[in-house]
């Protein structure tokens, strides 16, 4: 147990956790009498819950290619398709099976490939299988959600721990200025306008300082992030701004955030691997739900419900210890209505986008942005300390 | 004293979950805007905090300040104000810090963390992975795993880095603990507990530092003692007393060298091991009853336990 403030030192931890003699000392100072209680509970627990699974497990599938699960999935339209997760399915080798439970089996073949949220569709041969019915409810805040497995039993459970939102940066409002970090009055203080930006066509200067957009005051960087958040590039706003001759109100179209640079986040991602049965592909959806439930890879593509048994939506990913993404009933049922890329396609491109991003993580970045330097020396020293740590803990293995 | 009191309603049916979740949705919709990200430019860490008091006291974890003096505060919709760091007790992971801007402020009441056992619900709250503007604090539901060592507890609502210094609610919304660490497993989300940050408060509140992060419980300067040697085990079940510390609490209630220590509040202590696992559970002021056999005798001694540090302290 250590305190953990940088996520960095949490891997070493979690990394641990790959390890199953550590099993044993999952919770090292538990009593017999405390782990009773909490399985006593558990087990309660998910008996009261299985009524709201009925209806949903049986839209409920696993997939399999020969003796490999793969990914959950759900059965959608008029129960000949099946939806399920790209990443997990293009594994496969050979032919595909869908396991509805029951000997209920069905060959199934691949259609169409959703790119941006790492979904597949599927089609079923033979029998269609009992679709799911999206509800229309839009989940709040702590509600209870769970996802079945096919046998009607609990496969996780969860709740609502933050609301729909889009984890792609480069669909966000970005308006092209860098602040000053130690201005410490009202509003945020531009030191740099980014080129064919919006906040350069409507003329904002560095050491203006903008006090407002629309009618919100502004406090400080962060609170400019809120307001720009949720604002779709092409959107009109207005800042006020003190400047050189005054304050002066400026109309900003705003642009699309340009792709940023995921050096460091694919090293953490890579060391994020290593602590045990996460999803490959999970993040940059468009359409993400956040729960606390924790499924296992291959349980990701099924149907979630909420306490009335109604399909709000389906599991997107395990991204790492805390988070499970869902995408929510009304964005799968536009999505269904788009057509997909030929999964031939989709198998060719995720070749290619694998051999890039090796030969990303393998050369050396030409360009650093001014600002990383102490960030990577931080994460350096970070390393440093993750090894060390490992070392101390192989050492302890080992014994004398 | 069971070292078990299970306080949490048992859920039968469809029906207390359902009631449960109403309970869980009220206190994460309540609480939200309390929870805020404490961020220092200065060494560069971010964490979590809890708005307690009107007027913007605010709870964290002792690790989220180190080194600084002042943060920055940001509430879930990106507001920014300016926190002066107060005191901190490191044995025990806690702190506070004042928002400097004049304001009132939301807040969350405290309640109390002793009466916590394993099977009790509980939301956890925080701003993972440091502030995101994006996002409002992920909302995180589970029950207390284990209780201890001394005036931690450990649940399920699972943290990973920038929770720390957030807080756990019970499910009337108020804050029974403080988000501290984890370990590998899923299970292993370490709080600090409500009771020993009010048992600090003066000494916090006027500014005060003292103890030290410690990963180890047993060597922590808070864990509660007996104030006895562990002597050799014998042929028979329990822990023989090699020595007493004077003026301890074993010296207090007058346990003897020789005596042998077999149970504690009724659980069965059959070596040195179970005696300081039981132990580390327990917090400094607990008064425990020790089952003993003296002179092939049984016999009951209740003891007050002390806080490891004070035992060596001078008086």
């Amino acid at each position: 147990m250590k305190p953990f403030m940088k996520s960095i030192v949490l891997l070493t931890l979690t990394l641990l956790g790959a390890d199953s003699t550590f099993a044993e000392k999952e919770v090292p100072l538990i009593l017999p009498e405390e782990r009773q209680a909490l399985d006593a509970q558990t087990q309660a627990f998910n008996e009261a819950i299985i009524p709201v699974l009925g209806e949903s497990s049986k839209s409920t599938v696993r997939l399999w290619s020969g003796s490999r699960r793969l990914a959950y999935g759900t059965v959608v339209g008029d129960g000949s398709q099946i939806l399920s997760k790209w990443s997990e399915i293009s594994k496969a080798k050979g032919a595909l099976i869908a396991d509805a439970g029951e000997n209920e089996t069905r060959a199934v073949e691949l259609v169409s490939v959703y790119q941006d949220e790492d979904l597949v569709l599927l089609k079923i041969n033979g029998k269609p299988l009992t679709p799911v019915k999206w509800s229309q409810a839009s989940p709040k805040l702590g509600d209870f959600i769970a996802a079945p497995q096919p046998d009607g039993r609990l496969g996780a459970f969860g709740v609502v721990s933050v609301l729909e939102r889009n984890l792609r940066e480069t669909d966000s409002a970005f308006l092209g200025i860098a602040s000053d970090p130690d201005y410490r009055g009202e509003g945020v203080r531009i030191t740099e306008v980014t080129e064919k930006t919006g906040a350069e066509a409507a003329g904002l200067k560095p050491n203006d300082v903008i006090l407002k957009v629309g009618e919100r005051s502004i406090s400080g960087l962060l609170e400019l992030k809120n307001a720009l958040t949720g604002v779709a590039p092409g959107s009109r706003i207005s800042l006020l701004a003190k400047t050189a001759e005054g304050e002066k109100k400026f109309d900003v179209l705003l642009g699309n955030r340009p792709k940023t640079d995921q050096f460091f986040g694919e090293r953490l991602r890579q060391m994020e691997r290593m602590g045990g049965p996460i999803s490959q592909v999970r993040d940059s959806f468009t359409h993400a739900m956040q729960s606390d439930m924790h499924p296992s890879p291959n349980q990701i593509g099924g149907p979630v419900v909420d306490l009335k048994g109604q399909v709000i939506g389906i599991t997107l990913a395990r991204a790492d210890r805390t988070r499970t993404f869902i995408m929510p009933a009304a964005a799968l049922v536009k999505l269904l209505k788009s057509d997909g890329v030929d999964p031939a396609l989709a198998l060719a491109r995720q070749q290619q986008e694998e051999a890039t991003q090796l030969a990303r993580d393998t050369s050396p970045r030409g360009r650093a942005k001014p600002g990383n330097e102490e960030r990577m020396l931080r994460h350096l020293s970070d390393m440093q300390r993750l090894m060390d740590h490992m070392r101390s803990e192989m050492s302890q293995l080992q014994g004398p | 004293m069971p070292v078990l009191v299970h306080a949490a309603p048992p859920v039968r049916d469809l029906k207390d979950i359902i009631n449960l979740e109403a309970k869980v949705k009220t206190v994460s919709q309540n609480v939200m805007p309390a929870t805020v990200a404490l961020l220092s430019s200065r060494t560069g860490s971010s964490g979590s905090g809890v708005i307690t008091t009107a007027s913007g006291l605010i709870l964290t974890a002792a690790h989220v300040v180190q080194g600084a003096e002042e943060v920055e505060v940001v509430f879930p919709d990106g507001e920014q104000v300016r926190g002066k760091v107060l005191g901190a007790n490191f044995s025990k992971d806690i702190a506070m810090v004042q928002i400097i801007d004049k304001g009132t402020w939301p807040f969350a009441p405290m309640g109390s963390s002793k009466p916590l056992a394993a099977g009790d619900w509980v939301v956890a709250l925080g701003h993972s992975a440091g502030f995101d503007a994006a996002r409002t604090p992920p909302v995180r539901f589970g029950h207390v795993v284990s209780r201890g060592p001394g005036n931690f507890f450990t649940t399920n609502c699972t943290l990973i880095g920038g929770d720390s210094g957030g807080p756990v609610f019970d499910l009337e919304g108020k804050i029974v603990g403080i988000n501290s660490s984890i370990g590998s497993s899923l299970l292993n989300n370490n709080h600090a507990g409500i009771d020993g940050l009010k048992e600090d408060w003066d000494r916090i509140q006027a500014g005060e530092m003292w103890g030290e992060l410690q990963t180890n419980p047993f060597a922590n300067p808070e864990m509660p003692v007996l104030g006895i040697g562990m002597g050799m085990q014998r042929n028979i079940k329990g822990v023989p007393v090699q020595s007493v510390v004077p003026r301890s609490p074993a010296a207090a209630s007058g346990l003897r060298v020789g005596d042998i220590i077999q149970s504690l509040d009724g659980s069965e202590i059959r070596d040195g091991g179970k005696l300081l696992q039981v132990l580390v559970k327990r917090q400094p002021g607990d008064r425990v009853k020790l089952g003993l056999l003296r002179d092939q005798k049984a016999l009951d001694v209740e003891v007050v336990l002390a806080r490891r540090e004070a035992l060596f302290q001078e008086r």
